[in-house]
């Protein structure tokens, strides 16, 4: 029960924190890659609930992106309704996407379940590019309405970045709670063994239906957000390249945690600027970096810093008390095995 | 001690033309210990998957209760009072000694998402009762000093005992042990027998299937045997130890043993 | 009719690449549980090479060849840095390292090529046959001919060779295959290469009909994904009927829907695939033991 109090006290402050220095951040530029890390973040949390809590690959996370943002885009410019409101039908409809999506693949698996979300994400790119009469093909929608909270306009960086701030600590609040409920057991049980899922009574596609359906729902979020901030959206945000990259963050900043999301899009927000000095070999270090980091980082940055730290604060304690340092079922565990 | 708890009636599996299980009949009695034995690949393993669905029988269907189950989704069986361990052990490896067994409260939880949300009352009453079960539960099966341990750190006969702990928290009425006592020492399998023996006085039934003959047959009850997919016997143990069939079964017999 | 008969030879002849590169995805899948986006950027390498050997004024046979060799020598370069030392690790690990490796091909070869489209010709790809009143590119024939050709070698490979045997041994159960004395981890190196040399010679052909530049492998790994997942993983029969499945479907929608919703059509036809029977249309049921 402590544990729980201690995290919401963090993030509140932090979020109060955040919310407020963002309001005296002067430099353009710097909001915009503030704000745009923000909405990578969310989407990075909602890849991990399928990925690092569910064990269910996504490859195709640019999808439900997409629909958010475009449900905006459509609602707000075709048929003027609010934004508001185009935000909670943009969060159900790519909510009822990830359900019907998981429909098919909650009985695939690994591989399988790869290619298939890839090939949802494909599918939805594919209209969203050839959709004319309704999604404007490739040249996009613009002039969606910038929203107004109450009566803060959200058009200015500031302010929206405050809002965004809020948003996601509210969705890293409502995770934790998710993953420590029983509902985030039935998750890490059938993303480690489907078998004792089985046997425990747990009913296993309808939790994973779940997972695909909150996962969609908060990338249709992020979408919605992001056709907020930018106004105006075209099909190539929404595309394999952005699937991947999303997944690739969660990976690399460790997948099955809340910090490795995080810190996965916050380091490659700074790469991605980073590395703007080198130009055209800008992707090509990119890629290298990224196979650096999973060849000799596998399980992701975050565990392997918090690991090392572990490790570091375990040693000084054994060497302060040498007795504790052998286990008594040490021996016997090597025999069994 | 003579009511029926659960029916098998003419349970085949077929495996691409091997009959791993050819057509079992038995009863289950309420609170007996059921054993079940036979040579290696006589389709133990493959019974009791029929058992806890995750094998479904090609032909044939189980009565519990009044229910009559042909075909059932494997999630089914836990909530029909059926729970098991594997004959090589299933935990969460990721996950501690007290979160494996919490695992086995999935369905007396609380999962509204209003309640987990909002930390209602009702769900933080219903999570603190859990884990108090399952704190019970460590404490029954001498598991206390390992309650944090990670899986990785345990030994076999530890992991046995978690595995065990793990269906007992599904509250079931029948629990199916997969050679619970295969890979441990003789002291071990002395512990394990008694920690059945103490499932069994809390009313529970136990289907035991276990390769060790000196203790399935101070433990059971009754004992099946099969062979090649069949039941070749059925009885008290002592029927058992004189039976022609089984001895042949058993190369000329260390049933005595 | 000469119309239909049209659409049916283009979409063989594409089915016949894809089932090649498909059959390298799928081998190497087999043996290293890799699902190797990257595969086709090694269709992008043989065609690069075939182009740049052939403005070395090399025939078209020798350039292919050459470009073979150096897709193979890539291949070699990239197993050991960007997936063997992940051998051990979790699937969805080596999966993320070909992503990796797929970013860094295309935008090293932008760099070093420029994205601009370059254009090989050869002397078959100007001739065509008239057959029917269908014109057949020669070129297209030959793909035909020579992906099958490949095809049927790989599968002789696999069922009759003392290799292939170890090769089958090592992608059913690698530990098992290991203790009977197999060199699983040189057996990973071999199918790698040769997996995408096979793509490589895929490229070298598709570059005379369809241009050359850096990003053609991308949609041509999808639908090589497509395949494999038709056919069944690490099944080679299933990867040629795959393959020409995925070419018909496309050059059908091509012709009679547009272009432009080929994709999707092609991904929709894999879910429906999918929802029917989630094994592929050709594998057999394995379920777990437990
Ligand atoms: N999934 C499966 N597919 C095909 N055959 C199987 C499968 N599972 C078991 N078998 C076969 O069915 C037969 C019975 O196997 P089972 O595991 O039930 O035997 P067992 O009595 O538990 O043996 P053991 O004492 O070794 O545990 C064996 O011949 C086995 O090879
Ligand atoms: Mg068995």
């Amino acid at each position: 029960m402590t544990k729980t109090r201690l995290f919401y006290t963090a993030i509140t402050i932090l979020c109060i924190v955040c919310s407020i220095a963002s309001l005296y951040i002067q430099n353009l530029y710097l909001l915009r890659v503030f704000i745009l890390a923000a909405i990578t973040a969310i989407l990075a949390l909602s890849v991990n609930i399928l990925v690092g809590y569910t064990g269910q690959i996504s490859l195709g996370h640019a999808g439900f992106f997409g629909i958010g943002a475009y449900m905006v885009g459509i609602l707000n410019v075709n048929y003027h309704i609010s934004f508001w409101l185009c935000m909670v039908i943009a969060v159900l409809f790519s909510g009822l996407m990830g359900l019907i999506l998981g429909l098919p693949t909650t009985k695939l698996k690994g591989h399988f379940l790869g290619i298939a979300t890839l090939g949802f994400g494909v599918i939805v790119n594919g209209v969203l590019n050839n959709w004319m009469q309704v999604t404007g093909g490739p040249q996009g929608i613009r002039d969606i309405e910038s929203p107004t909270l109450f009566t803060i306009p959200l058009e200015y960086g500031n302010f929206f970045l405050g809002f965004i701030v809020a948003c996601l600590s509210l969705l890293v609040l409502v995770i934790y709670l998710l993953i420590k409920s029983p509902i985030g057991r039935a998750w890490s049980c059938l993303k480690q063994d489907e078998i004792t899922a089985y046997v425990t009574g747990i009913h296993v596609y309808r939790y994973k239906l779940l997972a695909f359906t909150i996962s969609g729902s908060i990338a249709g979020f992020a979408g919605s957000l992001f056709a907020g901030y930018m106004t105006f959206i075209s099909p190539d945000t929404f595309d394999l390249n952005q699937s991947i990259s999303i997944i690739t963050t969660v990976i690399l900043g460790g997948s099955g945690t809340i910090a490795g999301p995080l810190l996965g899009t916050a380091l490659l927000a700074f790469l991605n600027e980073w590395l703007r000095n080198f130009d055209e070999l800008r992707l090509v270090i990119y890629g290298i970096i990224l196979v650096a980091v999973i060849v000799f980082i596998p399980e992701g940055i975050y565990p392997f810093f918090k690991n090392k730290v572990i490790s570091i604060f375990s040693k000084r304690k054994k060497a302060s008390q040498p007795n504790t340092s052998i286990e008594p079922h040490a021996g016997k565990d090597a025999v069994n095995e | 001690m003579n009511e029926q708890i659960m029916k098998v009636n003419n349970i085949s599996v077929n495996f691409g033309g091997l009959w791993a299980v050819k057509s079992i009949d038995m009863d289950v009695k309420k609170n007996e210990i059921l054993g079940v034995m036979g040579p290696n690949g006589a389709g133990k393993s493959t019974f009791l998957n029929v058992l806890s669905g995750l094998q479904q029988p090609s032909e044939g269907y189980l009565v519990i209760g009044t229910q009559k189950i042909s075909q059932s989704k494997p999630w089914n069986m836990a909530k029909l009072g059926l729970s098991r361990s594997f004959q090589t052990v299933r935990l969460l490896p990721e996950l501690n000694v007290l979160d494996n067994i919490l695992i086995g409260g999935h369905m007396d939880a609380e999962k509204q998402a209003w309640d987990i949300l909002f930390r209602t009352k009702k769900y933080r009453q219903r999570e603190k009762e859990l884990i108090s079960r399952a704190e019970n539960l460590i404490e029954t099966l001498e598991l206390k000093d390992k309650k944090y341990e990670k899986i990785s750190k345990l030994s076999t006969e530890e992991r046995r005992r978690v595995e065990i702990a793990r269906s007992l928290m599904t509250q079931p009425n029948i629990l199916l042990l997969d050679e619970p006592c295969a890979g441990l020492s003789p002291q071990e399998t002395e512990e394990i027998s008694k920690l059945i023996l103490k499932i069994k006085e809390q009313g529970v039934t136990v289907i035991l299937v276990e390769h060790n003959v000196k203790m399935i047959m101070s433990l059971s009850d009754r004992i099946v045997v099969l062979d090649h997919g069949q039941k070749i016997a059925e009885g008290t143990p002592d029927e058992i130890a004189k039976h022609e069939d089984v001895i042949k079964a058993y190369l000329g017999g260390s049933v005595n043993a | 009719m000469t119309e239909l008969i049209q659409i049916i030879v283009n979409g063989m002849a594409n089915g016949a690449l894809y089932a090649l590169i498909a059959l390298g995805l799928t081998l190497i899948y087999g043996v290293m549980n890799l699902s190797n986006f990257a595969q086709g950027e090694f269709a992008m390498i043989g065609a690069f090479g075939t182009y740049y050997f052939m403005q070395m004024h090399m025939n078209y046979l020798m350039a292919m060849i050459l470009s073979l060799i150096v897709a193979g020598l890539i291949g070699f370069v990239i197993h050991i840095l960007a997936f063997h030392p992940l051998r051990k690790s979790e699937p969805l690990n080596m999966m993320l390292s070909s992503l990796g490796v797929s970013v860094l091909l295309v935008n090293l070869s932008q760099y070093l090529f420029s994205p601009n489209p370059k254009v090989v010709s050869n002397s078959f790809s100007e001739d065509s046959i008239q057959a029917f009143g269908v014109f057949l590119s020669q070129q297209r024939i030959l793909i035909v001919i020579v992906s099958l050709i490949l095809c049927g070698f790989t599968y002789w490979l696999l069922e009759r060779s003392k290799f292939g045997r170890s090769v089958r041994a090592a992608s059913l159960d690698p530990d098992t295959a290991t203790l009977y004395g197999i060199p699983t981890n040189r057996i990973a190196f071999i199918t790698f290469v040769f997996g995408v040399a096979l793509t490589g010679i895929a490229g070298g052909l598709t570059a005379p009909i369809y241009n050359v530049y850096p990003t053609m492998g991308i949609s041509l790994t999808l639908k090589a994904f497509v395949v494999v997942v038709l056919g069944g993983m690490g099944n080679i029969p299933g990867a040629i009927m795959g393959g020409f499945i995925v070419g018909l479907i496309e050059s059908f929608s091509a012709g009679y829907v547009s272009t432009a919703f080929q994709d999707v059509i092609v991904f929709s036809a894999l879910f429906l695939v999918l929802i029917i029977k989630p094994e592929g249309i050709l594998s057999k049921v394995q379920g777990e033991k437990v």
